[in-house]
């Protein structure tokens, strides 16, 4: 069912069993498990179905810190969330990412790769990804010759597309149709309101941009609203408590971490066909995969650095010398002259090894993209340490319901310029040894500037900010994703991630929010 | 040839293309080190000699290893490298890279035998 809550007649009290706040990835995974359980769940999100401009504007807010790309560009506020925009690319995280890992501080999830596995598989299902098969597995799908890489140092990497899903107008239907669901629409949470002892959330109130006011109630509450609005709400919360809802340690909105990206130049000297089939991808029945790298864990442990992943940058396009040789080969097989013969001509002729490398490569493996540019960019995406000092808090700046922006205070520690570091040094040293190829290394790296965190470009990759920890101190949620000071209070996306390693954050978000609809479903008394 | 600071990707291609066949030559005489090539080499070295990014990196060589600006110390130590890869510039190469015996010149990461061989190439213009 939906209700719009900017519409005169919707009601203005609601209530539930469970209630989650946010429609984004994690919000309607969370939900769509709900379908037909017979329990009575409210998804309230803050926009409607279709992008709004001032519901957006909802999500302006204050860099305090490293300047960052503009924050109200990097996630849509609308049912369906970011997955409006998203790539698709997809990978779990590694296992090593999970691990207590003496040189990172604040390193260590209170759960394994392995106790989420069986909840990556059904996210795959969710994300639209045929299979779950991953990198060697689909090297050996894409017919790809085995790296000469040292293993030691790197090793293979792959990521799977989903098409991608668009979450909102995936389940869309289905939780339209569901009469145990509710979604309601243009509600703001604008507060959420607990017990005297800050250990209970007694119900939420919700605003429209309006000014029309109601109020939630449910015996569970997740947050699911991203990493930079889940702090937000609960510091924004301070009826009881000036610090904010669960924020008697100061822990809510610290770590927030982002994947930290940085582009190689690399040229291929001479037969450049391994390097190509390195960093390449392939499209076949079972999926579309992008082929890179990563630091081997033993160069991790090694180097006392963070997790890092590389991989082809490029894209092909109108000019690329191959697009032009086939749009050629096509008319000459039809019969007729070119269009824009010429500049084909000129296009193929720029870039003759590439077009080598491509015909070579159709050869031998028919169902490969194809790869593009005798000069390739390489990007470089590292994980970012946890870092109390990385946070986001609250601005003095109000949004247009009154309520204070967020501020994003992102900082960046050492170890971060260090693990960038080691993975252009490795990445240069294997590409020269075993690929013929070089790397062009941006200066600030080996020689680091005083502003060297700003060289990096952020990927809107939010991290961390009410982070999974055992101890109370070190993270906001338990390893049941909810908050350790309010018994009825749980947190999904990742926000919740203890630490980002270097994957695109999105099959991990879905998988997370699975196990934690498993969970929530067992706190529920079985639905009549 | 006029030469500025910066090592570009034209003349560092350049110096390593130059290099690389370096290698061939000296595999394809079947000899055991780089002097005893040396007509050939000394025909590369000079194809290298005068090129901005040979000389860029050679002066960057002479940064971290002054003691080296001597054409009999240089000849000495790649002689040395190339007979414990009988006489394979290739392979002397790439386990240049393997065991981290590179250095950076402007971004590129260049192995110290390449280095040697700028070096070589640039004295006395680059000490």
């Amino acid at each position: 069912m939906i209700i719009d809550f900017e519409q005169a007649d919707a009601p203005g009290e609601f209530d539930g069993e469970l209630c989650i706040i946010g429609a984004g990835a994690a919000g309607i995974s969370i939900a769509a498990e709900f379908a037909s359980t017979g329990h009575r769940v409210l998804l309230i999100e803050s926009g409607g179905f279709e992008f709004e401009g001032t519901t957006q504007g909802l999500y302006d807010a204050e860099d305090s810190g490293i300047a960052r790309q503009a924050m109200i560009r990097q996630r849509l506020r609308m049912f369906g969330g970011s997955t409006n925009h998203w790539d698709g690319r997809c990978a779990p995280l590694d296992p090593i990412d999970f691990e207590q890992r003496d040189w990172i501080p604040y390193s260590g999830w209170p759960i394994t790769r392995a106790g989420l596995d069986p909840f990556y598989e059904r996210a795959h299902t969710i994300c639209d990804l045929k299979t779950t098969l991953q990198n060697s597995a689909v090297a050996s799908l894409c017919r790809l010759p085995s790296s000469p890489a040292d293993p030691d140092k790197m090793i293979l990497n792959t990521w799977q597309f989903s098409p991608p899903t668009r979450f909102g107008s995936k389940f869309r239907e289905q939780l339209v149709q569901s009469t145990n669901i509710t979604v309601v629409l243009h509600a703001n949470v604008i507060n959420i309101e607990t017990d005297q002892g800050d250990s209970h959330t007694e119900h939420l109130d919700i605003a429209t941009l309006q000014g029309r006011k109601g109020r939630v109630r449910a015996k569970l509450f997740v947050l699911a609203c991203g990493a930079i609005e889940n702090p937000r709400l609960l510091l924004a919360s301070s009826s009881k408590r000036k610090a904010g809802v669960g924020n008697s340690r100061d822990v809510v909105g610290r770590f927030f971490m982002e994947h930290l990206r940085t582009m190689f130049v690399a040229v291929p000297l001479r037969d450049s066909y391994p390097f190509r089939a390195a960093f390449s991808g392939c499209e076949n029945s079972q999926g579309k995969f992008l082929i890179g790298s990563r630091l081997a864990d033993k160069l991790q442990r090694n180097e006392r650095i963070g997790n890092v992943s590389i991989s082809s940058y490029t894209e092909g396009g109108e000019e690329s010398a191959t697009n032009a040789a086939f749009r050629i080969a096509t008319s000459v097989s039809t019969g007729r002259m070119p269009e824009n013969f010429g500049t084909d001509v000129l296009y193929v002729l720029r870039d003759l090894d590439s077009l080598i490398v491509n015909v070579r490569r159709r050869a031998l493996m028919p169902d490969s993209e194809t790869i593009e540019n005798a000069l390739v960019v390489l990007a470089c995406e590292a994980e970012q340490v946890p870092n109390p000092n990385s946070r986001v808090s609250l601005s003095t700046h109000k949004d247009a319901l009154g309520e204070p922006q967020a501020r994003v205070n992102w900082q960046l520690d050492d170890i971060d310029l260090r693990t960038t570091r080691v993975a252009a040094t490795t990445l240069a040293a294997q590409l020269a040894a075993h690929f013929d190829t070089r790397i062009h290394t941006p200066d600030w790296i080996m020689a680091p500037l005083n502003n060297w965190p700003s060289q990096f470009r952020d990927v809107a990759h939010h991290i961390g900010t009410t982070r999974m920890a055992d101890d109370p101190a070190q993270g906001v949620v338990d390893k049941n994703c909810r908050m350790h000071a309010i018994d009825n209070l749980y947190v999904a996306g990742s926000s919740v991630f203890t630490t980002g390693g270097h994957a695109n954050p999105t099959l991990t978000i879905v998988a997370l929010a699975l196990r934690l609809a498993d969970h929530l479903k067992s706190q529920l008394p079985t639905a009549s | 040839m006029a030469t500025t600071n910066r090592l570009t990707r034209r003349d560092f291609l350049h110096a390593t293309a130059t290099i690389a066949v370096a290698s061939v030559i000296a595999l394809t005489n079947g000899q055991t080190g780089l002097i005893s090539a040396e007509p050939e080499i000394n025909h590369r070295l000079a194809s290298l000699r005068g090129r901005s990014g040979a000389i860029i990196i050679a002066k960057r060589y002479f940064l971290l290893y002054p003691q080296h600006a001597e054409q009999a110390v240089l000849q000495a130590l790649i002689e040395a490298d190339m007979a414990a890869h009988d006489g394979s510039l290739a392979a002397l190469l790439k386990d240049d890279f393997c065991a981290n015996r590179t250095m950076l010149a402007d971004g590129w990461l260049v192995s110290l035998t390449e280095a040697r061989l700028c070096a070589l190439a640039g004295l006395p213009n680059a000490v």
